[in-house]
């Protein structure tokens, strides 16, 4: 008999790097290979307290896979108290992901709120891994805080220094270590008007944001063929039979995370 | 005699009318003679579908606490277990009186299947007080119960369970219990089970978990829940009604009821002041602990 | 592939079954304190039987379904150890001996046709998958509708279900109107089951199964068509109608528990000092905590949602993800919703169906 979907393989986590006050990249290694595509998620287990989905933000083809997870419940609570070396079970991949073929040629705009930059980031680390099949790349990206910005190594130094790609960050309230942009992220991207032409517009972060981010890229001239954003929602067995993570008759476990505009706005549940 | 149901919606369509308020909250019939439903009449014509008769179980008050009715101005028809389960409410501040036109109906006691519902037989607050309400429907139907029983009487069902020995008592519970798939009807039905976020609801709380078939828990939860409206019961029946297993829960919260007697004498939940006796404390609160009490 | 074989009495039936009971797990239904169960067949004794007999010979499902037996309210998947720093973690083994369930309906197994499109597709939910291949499903069949089923409209056969074992008809529901039990083997797996019972003093050996009583191949209503019941909802989503159901809706468990075709589940660790389980257990999309994210958010916050959810899911969702409509017509949301919500008053709602 095979393996049951539910049933998770032995990881190890070799890494812990702290991102912000309530975001920890967790590096972890599985017993066995996972072989995800950008966009794609996993569940982590720790036994005994539980499991949850977690979208992997490292790009395909490297030895640890990366997890970056905020502190928002009971799992990821104790999650960010355990040490390097912990045992985490693992399973996965799950959810379709970035059409990264279908964006090849093109210039590639990304969104992130908060969070929401995690899952972007395997696709971004992608497209910098086949540099020659993408042409310019923008990050625009915004936190409440500029202490709550993660990756900092990523959008400080590495990004703004590779050639063709900006890097744009916002913090949604004065501070006195900014002077950067000061505003909400939708808002960022209005002003900054990036061109809808030979352009796939990525997008992830708070529900909130992602509504109105999709309302400005309509405004700028993205056609809903250029909009992919990535969803979140609670899920439970990661393959579509629990029930829980539906819009509608797609699962996001399944179907999603990652959707074009074009079936958002077919879906009649509004997703936020 | 007046037809119960023309005297329902003339009241109704003219509270909607003048704009008294917003909604009517009470009961239509269904498709089969017995069912009837709560029911929602916003406007002159949905009120022509309003009526009471003896299949009218439901306890349209707990449907107050939803949020769809925040901040609206409803009247209600209420039976006397519903009012009083009202008036904790009221008393609370989970509702404001002022947001409510109370429309009291006598109580002739509901149905199950043919006869009576065994829970109407000891009821003796079916009336709702004229008083205490904003209209009174002056048409009664006529009471399914002769002969009401005498407050002793009305434990009689507790007194067949406490004939046999502890273990056979156990061993009956356990029976009845095993039955249960947790479904919360009992608890999402009950008029006076009104906290905003049930002990049973938290996420991930470490003393009850997902499992819908423990025996261990299904004590559990039924007994926490019994000592949690012990003083607050109302007597409707509600839960063993809605329970689809057929579990006489209502005894569990009568045999608190009785026991809380010993303690604090009667109290009527709905007529005696509030607050209710256990909650809270009182210097000169009897202190048995431990020794039991005759 | 017929063959049947004859008891002479529901108590030789029973007789039978008791011979073969050391290699089986056996269940079968009767009445504890005036309630329908299932209980196994050990704990049923020659004066519950006569509850039985009522019980396989009424023209309506039992109380509760059969889904339980193949997907289990509560499931232990994994166990797991700690030893020394780390946990050692393995597959609880799956209960091996076959199981018999006596007495569903044609309706509560043409539900697992159902559950089988979820569980059965890739990726496999073996769990479900060995107990599926482990049972036999001994269904009783009905005349007539009883006075909740919708099983004509939802295509279910109430004489010959698609999905069983083994038929069981009682003597009195035929033109012979005897005391007789026949069982009919409808597939390889009933047949061999059979096969053992027959060996038994108390069978009858083998027969033709008489006719059944009454004009039963004659439906008295057309079937439903998913793709129109799904064009129908797809105009529907933002109709007032689903607010007045959610106004009376008490949002607890019992639609869900008692449907045979809802299969929605929760997954759970448990543990106490240096020992623990995984385990799966049913849970409702009308819990309120039901899409709870950590964080606050609920995309479906409000009754309405979660009631519109549920409808959408059996009328026109799994239409689109599966192609029937997701409902058997048990009738067991109408019998036990105490604010009388079912598919039937949907149904009627939306322009649809006579006498539900």
């Amino acid at each position: 008999m095979c393996k049951n979907p539910l049933v998770p393989v032995n990881g190890k986590v070799i890494e812990i790097i702290s991102e912000s006050k309530d975001v920890k990249t967790f590096r972890v290694k599985p017993e066995t290979e996972i072989n995800q595509l950008p966009g794609q998620c996993a569940m982590i287990s720790l036994f005994g307290i539980g499991e949850a989905i977690f979208s992997i933000s490292s790009p395909p083809n490297r030895e640890l896979l990366d997890f970056s997870i905020k502190r928002t419940g009971k799992l990821t609570d104790i999650l960010h108290q355990i040490e390097e070396g912990q045992q985490v079970g693992i399973r996965g991949p799950y959810g379709n992901y970035f059409p990264a073929e279908d964006m090849k040629g093109k210039n590639l705009l990304f969104i992130g709120g908060g969070i929401g930059l995690a899952p972007l980031r395997s696709l971004i680390e992608y497209a910098l891994d086949n540099k020659d099949d993408y042409e310019n790349i923008q990050l625009i990206y915004g936190a409440r805080t500029p202490e709550d910005l993660i990756f900092r190594k990523d959008i400080f130094e590495k990004w703004p220094r590779m050639d063709n790609f900006t890097v744009n960050l916002a913090v949604d309230v004065e501070s006195p270590s900014w002077d950067g942009y000061v505003g909400f992220v939708p808002q960022y991207l209005e002003e900054l008007a990036p061109t809808p032409e030979n352009t796939v517009a990525i997008t992830c972060g708070p529900p909130i944001m992602i509504k109105f981010v999709l309302n400005t890229l309509e405004k700028l001239g993205f056609r809903d063929e250029q909009v992919v954003t990535t969803l979140e929602y609670k899920m439970k067995c990661g393959i579509g039979k629990c029930g829980r993570c539906n819009i509608d008759e797609k699962y996001v476990c399944k179907d999603g995370p990652v959707f074009y505009l074009k079936e958002l706005k077919q879906m009649k549940n509004d997703f936020c | 005699m007046r037809d119960i149901n023309k005297e329902i919606i003339e009241i109704a369509q003219e509270l909607l009318e003048s704009n008294k308020v917003d909604m009517v909250l009470g009961y239509t019939k269904g498709e089969r003679p017995d069912q009837t439903f709560p029911f929602i009449a916003k406007t002159k014509e949905e009120a022509e579908r309003l009526t009471f008769d003896y299949y009218s179980y439901n306890s349209l008050s707990k449907y107050l606490l939803d949020d769809m009715y925040q901040g609206k101005k409803i009247a209600i028809f209420l039976k006397g277990c519903d009012f009083r389960g009202l008036k904790l409410m009221i008393g609370e501040d989970r509702v404001k009186r002022e947001d409510l036109h109370l429309i009291g109906l006598d109580c002739p006691g509901v149905k199950r299947g043919e006869s009576v519902s065994p829970y109407c037989l000891s009821c003796r607050l079916n009336n709702v007080p004229k008083e205490e309400v904003d209209t009174k429907i002056s048409t009664s139907l006529e009471p399914l119960v002769e002969r009401k029983y005498s407050h002793e009487e009305s434990f009689s069902e507790i007194n067949d369970i406490e004939k046999m020995s502890n273990e056979e008592r156990f061993e009956y519970w356990k029976r009845q219990l095993s039955r249960c798939k947790r479904c919360y009807s009992c608890r999402n039905g009950c008029p006076v089970c009104t906290c905003r976020v049930c002990l049973f609801d938290r996420e991930n709380p470490g003393y009850i978990d997902g499992a819908t078939d423990q025996l261990a828990q299904h004590q559990f939860y039924h007994v926490i829940r019994a000592f949690h409206v012990a003083d607050r019961c109302v007597g409707c029946g509600e839960c063993s009604r809605v329970c689809p297993e057929n579990i006489p829960l209502h005894l569990l919260s009568q045999k608190l009821i009785r026991e809380l007697e010993k303690f604090y004498g009667t109290y009527t939940t709905g007529v005696d002041e509030l607050p209710t006796p256990l909650s809270t404390a009182k210097a000169n609160d009897p202190d048995h602990f431990g020794k039991e009490v005759k | 592939m017929t063959q049947t074989i004859k008891f002479d009495s529901l108590s030789s039936l029973f007789n039978a079954l008791k011979e073969v009971e050391k290699d089986y797990q056996i269940f079968c239904p009767t009445k504890q304190d005036g309630t329908e169960v299932f209980l196994p067949l050990v704990e049923i004794k020659e004066d519950n039987l006569k509850a039985t007999y009522e019980i396989l010979s009424k023209n309506e499902p039992p109380l509760f379904s059969i889904k339980s037996f193949l997907f289990p309210n509560s499931e232990i998947y994994l166990k797991f150890k700690r030893e020394k720093d780390s946990y050692e973690f393995s597959v609880h083994s799956q209960e091996e001996t076959p199981t018999v369930v006596l007495g569903g309906k044609p309706c509560d197994v043409e539900s697992f046709g159902m559950i089988d499109m979820v569980f059965l597709q890739e990726p496999v939910d073996t769990f479900y998958q060995q107990k599926r291949e482990n049972t036999i499903l001994i269904t009783s069949v009905c005349n007539q509708k009883g006075p909740n089923c919708l099983c004509d409209e939802f295509g279910v056969d109430k004489c010959k279900p698609k999905v069983s074992d083994i038929l069981l008809v009682l003597g009195e529901q035929t033109t012979q109107k005897d005391e007789a039990v026949y069982l009919e083997a409808v597939s390889e797996r009933g047949e061999n089951f059979l096969e053992k019972l027959d060996k038994s003093t108390e069978s009858e050996g083998e027969s033709n199964t008489p006719n059944l009583e009454g004009e039963i191949h004659q439906k008295d209503v057309e079937k439903l068509s998913p793709e129109k019941i799904k064009d129908i909802m797809e105009n529907l989503y933002d109709s007032p109608i689903w607010a007045e159901f959610a106004m009376r809706c008490l949002g607890c468990g019992i639609c869900t528990y008692y449907c045979p075709t809802c299969h929605c589940y929760d997954i759970n660790d448990f543990h106490r000092k240096d020992k623990g389980v995984r385990y799966r257990s049913w849970d409702s999309c009308m819990f309120s905590n039901f899409s709870n994210m950590a964080g606050g958010h609920n995309p479906r916050p409000s009754k309405e949602d979660r009631i519109k959810n549920r409808f959408f899911h059996k009328l026109n969702y799994f239409v689109k993800q599966q192609g029937p409509l997701a409902c058997v017509g048990c009738g067991r949301c109408a019998k036990n919703c105490p604010a009388g919500i079912s598919i039937g008053t949907v149904l009627k709602k939306i322009g649809v169906g006579k006498h539900v």
